[in-house]
């Protein structure tokens, strides 16, 4: 009975290269479960969107039902564009202003954002590196608010906005939007991370305080404000229900409250499981959302790294 | 140039977390004079960053008031006290090239382009720095940061330089080479330096005046040598020196005039220290000596010695140090040759009285 195992006589080269080729088997395991589940992700999100695609190059008419959606237009057509822009329509018939809601998206896209870069990133920097009284209390004061949803109010704003007489002008569109906590939270929590003998040492080099802020610190938060502008654009553009509420002429409408007007009064599911939109062709909205998606997902391939980079910050917020 | 003048001053920090107030600046008063080199020197958490950002702006006292020549600018904003400052970890500005690092502080002060180039390219080659001028800071290595920080102040020309730890980031050897060279520099450039560390040797090599500080409070000010040979109290006599002086319990007599008794022997004061001794008789005292003030008796052939207990024997190259005790005080010589000892381990110690100090054991301030 010689249980005795001999050391040398075992294999530990072997043994190695084995359990290097389970671990690497594993990995290639998980990675290729990732690409499964995360490529099916993607095309369910994009779908929708490649449908609304084709279909806006389709004759659809004024009901739309399931055996519209093709992979591709069997009879591609531009009429769709066309009638929406109302380019063929005669001089006569006043027009829906396309192009004003395009440029008022632009703004409620542009104004709030900047604002909102401005001041918090001012706001972010006093409450991560200056010294006044009360900091503490302030900045769980602006926390606080964050944890109010947006809904809560929403009311009480927009009754606000005709005690200021705001209701249905630009005030009202753009106003409301120029501050916003979320981001002096996220400012304060990038500028902290900035090492403060950096800007002592601006101040000992003689700058002034509104030095220190547009020299040293703002262009050394690049990364948090190309991020914060990016969602606030991508907000901006495609914000709804507020531009909905406070708007009656259709000149200040934006491009998204714009195309659900076009559903006018008729708008509903119908008896026959096929949607039907009273006055207007399914197509033209089709045709138009299409346009409107069309900034967004240029800024996306533009800006790719920085909204990476904006959900990582998020996500470690969160 | 211009000298800076603490009067009274004292800073609290009140410690949000622990919510307990810490007094890292205690009542300073202190005249650092024009166109030297001071050293701050003291253990961590002494003061001796608060007390320079006191000077720079960066802190303001709570009582007191601080002066730059004549001018008092207890709370004038940095920017007005043309001062320049070297930090620990530098602090460049990482969105800058060195080019613009060093002109930064020109361009606050309104200096037309021309002069501004003119300055920035005078000290770039004075630190040799010349071909890393359109690097940024992360394409530089250590030394490389430490001297552009270095040329930062320099570029400004400004009546007073302060420089928190500048070397400590350095490697031993750099840092060796880096002290000569600013001690050159100053030298050359006559500027009020204050200069806060906490390592001796850096202290001793750089400082034409030293202010030793403990818990906020100046211990002692004065030339390397003064702190050296004459402590103001036990904290200096331990700090200064490495390895410390020796502090051994012993007590006064008087014998045939006075003498100090160590376990049962017996040492000659000399005269000169004897009448501040005179209140001290039968009482208690600390003896200080220094490593190098103890010798071998044999080998200088005295008849004087004590009696002691090696413990361990330190070959260091060029000296030797014996680690001693006598009765529970700890002692170290240093030798400049090997000693020899004994199997019992008993070496006969021979102190040079001529040397040796004496403290207070209450108050620890220097009696003689
Ligand atoms: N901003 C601050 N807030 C609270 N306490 C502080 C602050 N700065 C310094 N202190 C405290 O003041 C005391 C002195 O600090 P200081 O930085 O001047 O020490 P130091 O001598 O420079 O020490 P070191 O050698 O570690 O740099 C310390 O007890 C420190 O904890
Ligand atoms: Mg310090």
């Amino acid at each position: 009975m010689d249980k005795k195992i001999n050391i040398r006589s075992i294999d530990w080269e072997k043994i190695q290269t084995e359990k290097f080729i389970r671990t690497k088997r594993l990995r290639n395991i998980f990675t290729i479960t990732a690409y499964i589940i995360l490529t099916t992700w993607a095309i369910v999100s994009l779908l929708p969107m490649y449908w609304m695609f084709v279909c806006s190059f389709k004759h659809i008419g004024v009901s739309f039902s399931i055996e519209d959606i093709e992979f591709y237009p069997s009879n591609p057509t531009n009429e769709n564009y066309i009638n929406f822009l109302q380019l063929d329509a005669p001089p006569w018939i006043s027009k829906r202003p396309v192009g004003r809601w395009f440029l008022n998206s632009l703004l409620i896209a542009l104004l709030p954002t900047i604002s909102n870069l401005i001041f918090d990133s001012m706001a972010g920097y006093a409450l991560a590196k200056m010294r006044f009284p009360m900091k503490q209390a302030i900045f769980w004061a602006i926390v606080m608010t964050m944890m109010i949803p947006e809904i809560v109010i929403l009311i009480p704003l927009y009754r606000m906005m005709f005690d200021f007489k705001w209701y249905n002008t630009y005030w009202a569109l753009l106003f409301p939007g120029f501050a916003g906590v979320g981001g002096i939270f996220l400012f304060k929590q990038s500028i902290e991370s900035l090492p403060t003998s950096i800007i002592e040492a601006a101040r000992v080099d003689a700058a002034s305080e509104p030095k220190i802020f547009f020299k040293i610190v703002l262009p050394l938060s690049k990364p948090i404000l190309s991020v914060m502008g990016v969602f606030g654009f991508i907000g901006g553009w495609n914000s709804y229900f507020w531009p909905y509420l406070v708007t009656e002429s259709n000149k200040l409408y934006t491009i998204q409250v714009g195309l659900t007007s076009l559903m006018g009064a008729g708008g509903g599911a119908g008896v026959t499981g096929t949607l039907t939109f009273g006055i207007d062709e399914y197509g033209q909205m089709l045709a138009g959302a299409s346009m409107a998606a069309i900034p967004v997902i240029i800024i996306f391939f533009l800006l790719q790294k920085y909204i990476i980079q904006g959900i990582t910050i998020g996500a470690l917020k969160g | 140039m211009a000298g800076i003048r603490f009067e009274n001053v004292t800073k609290i920090f009140h410690q949000e977390e622990t919510r307990k107030s810490v007094v890292a600046v205690n009542n300073l008063n202190l005249e650092i004079p024009d166109g030297r080199f001071t050293v701050l020197l003291g253990p961590s958490g002494c003061g001796k960053t608060t007390t320079l950002r006191l000077i720079a702006g960066l802190e303001i006292p709570e009582r007191g008031d601080i002066y730059i020549g004549d001018r008092r600018v207890t709370r004038t904003h940095p920017k007005e006290r043309n001062i320049a400052m070297v930090f620990q970890d530098y602090a460049l500005y990482p969105h800058m090239n060195v080019y613009n690092n060093l002109a930064f502080g020109l361009r606050n002060l309104r200096f037309p382009k021309r002069e501004i180039e003119e300055r920035v390219r005078e000290v770039a080659k004075m630190l040799q720095i010349e071909e890393l001028l359109e690097r940024t800071p992360r394409e530089l290595s250590g030394g490389q940061r430490q001297r552009v920080a270095l040329g930062r102040a320099i570029v400004r020309h400004p009546e007073v330089y302060l420089m928190d730890e500048p070397l400590s980031n350095l490697d031993a050897k750099l840092r060796a080479e880096v002290r000569i060279e600013l001690l050159e520099l100053q030298r050359k450039l006559g500027t009020t330096t204050v200069y806060v560390t906490h390592d001796q040797v850096e202290a001793m090599t750089l400082g034409d005046i030293i202010v030793v500080m403990n818990n906020g409070i100046i211990q002692q000010i004065g030339k390397a040598r003064d702190l050296y040979e004459r402590p103001a109290n036990i904290f200096v006599a331990r700090f200064i020196g490495s390895p410390p002086m020796n502090l051994i319990k012993a007590t006064i007599i008087r014998q045939d005039g006075l003498k100090v008794k160590i376990d049962d022997t017996l040492l000659d004061i000399p005269k000169e220290k004897c009448e501040n001794l005179e209140s001290y008789i039968d009482k208690e005292v600390i003896l200080g000596i220094r490593p190098e003030d103890i010798k071998d008796a044999i080998i200088l052939g005295k008849d004087k010695y004590i009696i002691s207990t090696v413990d361990v024997i330190e070959y260091l190259g060029a000296e030797v140090l014996v680690h001693f005790h006598i009765n529970s005080d700890k002692i170290v010589a240093r030798l400049d040759s090997e000693v020899e000892i004994g199997k019992d381990r008993k070496w006969r110690a021979y102190f040079d009285t001529k040397k040796i100090q004496f403290f207070d054991p209450i108050t620890e301030n220097s009696i003689a």
